[in-house]
């Protein structure tokens, strides 16, 4: 539980994720609302970061559902480990036997064998997966669903009746209800258009790219090996390649990555060389890294423009 | 405080948002839990609560300073009443004070025999009921009830209202240039709605209204107002919008409710499109201003992508694994037949087989420029998609879509593939030479979609040509730009085509368009 929108900002400010008020404010009524969070936005901005920083935050563990095409009931919630019970039907063959020896009739034996079934269906044998998991953990975890939507729209329906209700029925030992209903928080890319049952049931958060500050800010909790100088560089150098048209824009990730990559390397100073050697943290295209290494010299002139006139780009103009 | 927050969900609606009540529900009670106190707190957690698709933040933040500007330079002075119901809210203050400038105002102004109208009386003191009186006794909400009565209401039907195309003359005075956009599709533009309601009457109205604050010298009341007109200036045309495009779907709903139990018994699917674009996604391809063209690409895009997801989903079988019976059989042979391990059916993967014949003459451009646009972003993907663009001769472009960018390629297309743009459409010859020239195109597997409006200048039809095409298909689809009372009329052999063609659709907008490739792939 947070106190207030500011012990949001704190404390996941020390679990090194650094959020606006507005986000902050979401995610403190999320909080006290117990409303699963929906978060949408562009790649690499992060929104899975933001769970993993909530579950720190919060102390508690993080359980991640990653969505995919395809994925079913069976592989969300829970599954029956059948080579196990199988192992276990053969390995008791003998004994089964010595039991239903005595019985004088098959319905005798029928009957004996009925009663026991609850032996091969218990949680011995079920293998919990995360939405399981979530909802029997003892301490409030965070549990993630990851790039929602992914995901085909049954699941989504099937989802959405977990989260209005927290609890599932599993038909062979009855309804799981929570423990503690969990902290849930949902990303999108918007490949595909969630429904609108599970958006009403969400509280929403745009992230967006953001602005240069801020990424500056983000790259020196979390890079701090890099220089002052060469962080101002990297975030500004992003900014510009952000407004070139790539295929995949570089996100914050990127830029973490790149400064990381940057700082190993123990460059100092941004220059079109250590672009070029490191391009391939920032862009993951054969295109766009032409198109970068074309406008390499470019961004650079702009960015130093930027930095040196202090953002003042007609001063540098008159200074041919 | 609650009465502030219903009265913005209120606004929320009117300008169009979808708000359920439980989301209402939700915001007040962050509302509660984190107080009025700081505007951008309250932003935050209303929209948080109240909007759930990004497309609609702008329209929210415009609507959100709107309703609470001036609640913050208010605050003290609505503190000093010690919060006693509404009358401690700094908006219900604000409410207050454009109330009396309006009243001011309007007494100095009779005093010279000026009486504004009701409408920016209205607007001004935000009384959305009493416009919404004044648009239905106008007869712009589209109020199937009295039709007859109202000039303005024939051209707020849905275009496929039969009688549509031949415009009555002399019903209504000629549609105005420039920004109308009524015509043959038939639907109210806004722009035409306010000019109904005396949108421009009202504007000098209301600046009417500052003069005479001014001249009264309250100079504090004048600039509460200034700054209310200016607001109203920005957001009543697009409320306007909002409550246009609301009366049409309303009527496309009945109309649909009218049709059901004839084909097309599936509705349109809008939910990929963001609401603001509605209006675009009804409006006649024909029709399009080339800013709209612009905007609409996007959705195009969008439309592409939803589908091509659609198309790559595994398609479950009755959603449920199968078991692989003689696999696990053979597994369990290593088990001593105790078959430890299941093997299950892979399920089979949806790959459509397209291919597009596009009529790219002048009278379909606008229609068959978004086809394309459609073929090239689903192209991308893992099916196998195959255009090809015709008009009298015919030629095959999918080499375009792999090689360029797309605004490239559709222009490419459009004119200079390797036919003449300036010949008059023959279909019969382009099918014919997509016969003889490129026979592996179609398979049995291959859904073929023609896109054009069937005038094909009174030449051969070649049907047979059709008929063998059709034969060979697993599907032909005919998509026609034309209105459907067109179908028929002088040159267009439509009807004779639609006997080779599984299927005939009239497709004039995006929506009928997002319909016709749903479906598509919903079968694929």
């Amino acid at each position: 539980m947070f106190d207030s929108v500011e012990d949001v900002k704190n404390r996941l400010f020390h679990a090194r994720y650094l959020c606006d008020d507005d986000m902050a404010t979401v995610v403190f009524l999320a909080d006290r609302l117990g409303k699963p969070l929906l978060v949408e936005g562009p790649a690499g901005v992060g929104k899975t970061e933001l769970s993993k920083a909530l579950a720190e935050a919060l102390d508690t563990e993080l359980i991640r559902l990653q969505c995919y095409e395809g994925l079913d009931e069976a592989k969300a919630l829970y599954e029956w480990q059948y080579a196990k019970q199988m192992l276990y039907a053969q390995v008791l063959r003998d004994r089964v036997s010595q039991a239903l020896a005595d019985s004088d009739t098959l319905r005798d034996a029928f009957h004996r064998i009925a009663d026991e079934e609850d032996l091969f269906f218990n949680e011995r044998f079920l293998l919990p997966r995360p939405l399981l998991r979530a909802l029997l953990a003892e301490r409030q975890p965070v549990l993630l669903i990851d790039e929602v939507d992914k995901s085909d729209p049954e699941f989504e329906a099937f989802l959405l009746e977990v989260l209005s209700d927290f609890q599932v029925s599993v038909p062979e030992l009855g309804t799981v209800k929570a423990k503690q209903q969990p902290w849930v928080v949902l990303t999108s890319n918007q490949a595909r258009d969630l429904s609108d049952a599970l958006k009403r049931r969400c509280l929403h958060l745009f992230i967006n790219f953001p602005s240069l500050e801020s990424e500056l800010n983000v790259v020196r909790v979390r890079v701090p090996e890099a220089s002052q100088q060469l962080a101002a560089q990297v975030v500004a150098f992003v900014h510009e390649a952000r407004r070139l048209a790539l295929k995949k824009v570089p996100g914050v990730s990127e830029t973490i990555d790149w400064a990381r990559s940057l700082a190993l390397l123990n460059v100092t100073t941004l220059g079109p060389e250590e672009v070029e050697r490191t391009m391939g943290v920032l862009v993951k295209y054969e295109d766009d890294a032409t198109r970068l290494q074309n406008s390499t010299p470019d961004l650079l002139r702009r960015i130093q423009r930027r930095l040196a006139g202090g953002g003042n780009e007609n001063a540098a103009w008159r200074r041919p | 405080m609650d009465e502030v927050l219903i009265q913005f969900v209120q606004l929320m609606r009117a300008a169009g948002l979808r708000v359920s009540s439980s989301e209402a529900l939700d915001a007040m009670r962050g509302a509660s839990l984190l107080g009025l106190d700081s505007r951008p707190t309250l932003k935050s957690t209303l929209r948080t609560a109240l909007i759930k698709d990004s497309d609609d933040i702008a329209t929210f933040d415009s609507l959100f300073d709107y309703f609470f500007s001036g609640a913050e330079g208010q605050q003290q002075q609505g503190q000093g009443q010690g919060g006693k119901g509404q009358q401690g809210n700094p908006l219900w203050q604000r409410q207050m004070d454009i109330e009396t400038a309006l009243r001011m105002a309007l007494e100095e102004m009779a005093r010279r025999g000026q009486r504004p109208g009701q409408l920016s009386r209205g607007v001004l003191r935000g009384d959305m009921s009493a416009i919404l009186e004044l648009m239905a006794q106008l007869g712009l909400l589209g109020d199937p009830g009295d039709q007859n009565g109202q000039p303005g209401d024939q051209e707020g039907q849905d275009g496929q209202q039969p009688g549509q195309q031949g415009r009555q003359p002399g019903q209504r005075p000629g549609p105005m240039q420039g920004r109308g956009q009524r015509g043959a599709s038939g639907y109210q533009s806004a722009w035409d709605m306010l000019d109904q309601m005396g949108w421009d009457q009202a504007r000098r109205e209301m600046m009417q209204m500052l003069d005479a604050l001014e001249r009264m010298g309250e100079k504090e009341l004048a600039r509460l107002l200034r700054q209310r007109i200016r607001e109203v200036e920005e957001l009543f045309p697009r409320w306007v919008a909002a409550e246009a495009q609301e009366a049409r779907q309303q009527q496309m709903e009945e109309q649909r409710q009218q049709n059901e139990g004839g084909e097309g018994g599936e509705g349109p699917n809008l939910q990929g499109v963001p609401p603001s674009s509605q209006a675009l996604a009804k409006k006649d391809f024909s029709q399009f201003t080339p800013d709209e063209i612009r905007a609409m690409q996007q959705q195009v895009q969008q439309l592409a992508k939803k589908l091509s997801q659609d198309l790559s989903r595994r398609r479950q079988e009755g959603g449920r694994k199968r078991l692989d019976f003689s696999r696990t059989m053979r597994a369990s042979m290593s088990t001593n037949g105790v078959p430890m391990e299941l093997w299950f059916k892979q399920p089979k993967r949806n790959r459509l087989r397209l291919t597009v014949l596009c009529d790219v003459s002048s009278s379909v451009r606008n229609a068959s420029r978004f086809m394309l646009q459609l073929l090239y972003s689903l192209q991308e993907q893992r099916g196998r998609v195959r255009s090809f663009v015709f008009i009298s001769d015919l030629s095959e472009i999918t080499t375009y879509f792999q090689t360029h960018s797309l605004d490239e390629a559709v222009q490419m297309a459009t004119s200079e593939a390797d036919i003449r743009y300036w010949a008059h459409s023959d279909f019969g010859r382009a099918f014919r030479i997509f016969l003889d020239r490129y026979p592996d195109a179609v398979t049995s597997r291959t859904t073929v979609i023609i896109l054009g409006d069937g005038r094909s200048n009174f030449y051969d039809p070649q049907l047979e040509a059709l008929s063998t095409i059709h034969r060979q298909a697993k599907r032909v689809l005919w998509l026609n730009p034309e209105s459907r009372w067109g179908w028929g009329s002088g040159d267009s052999i439509v009807d004779l085509y639609a006997t080779e063609c599984d299927v005939m659709e009239e497709c004039r907008n995006l929506e009928q368009l997002t319909t016709i490739m749903k479906m598509l792939t919903a079968e694929a």
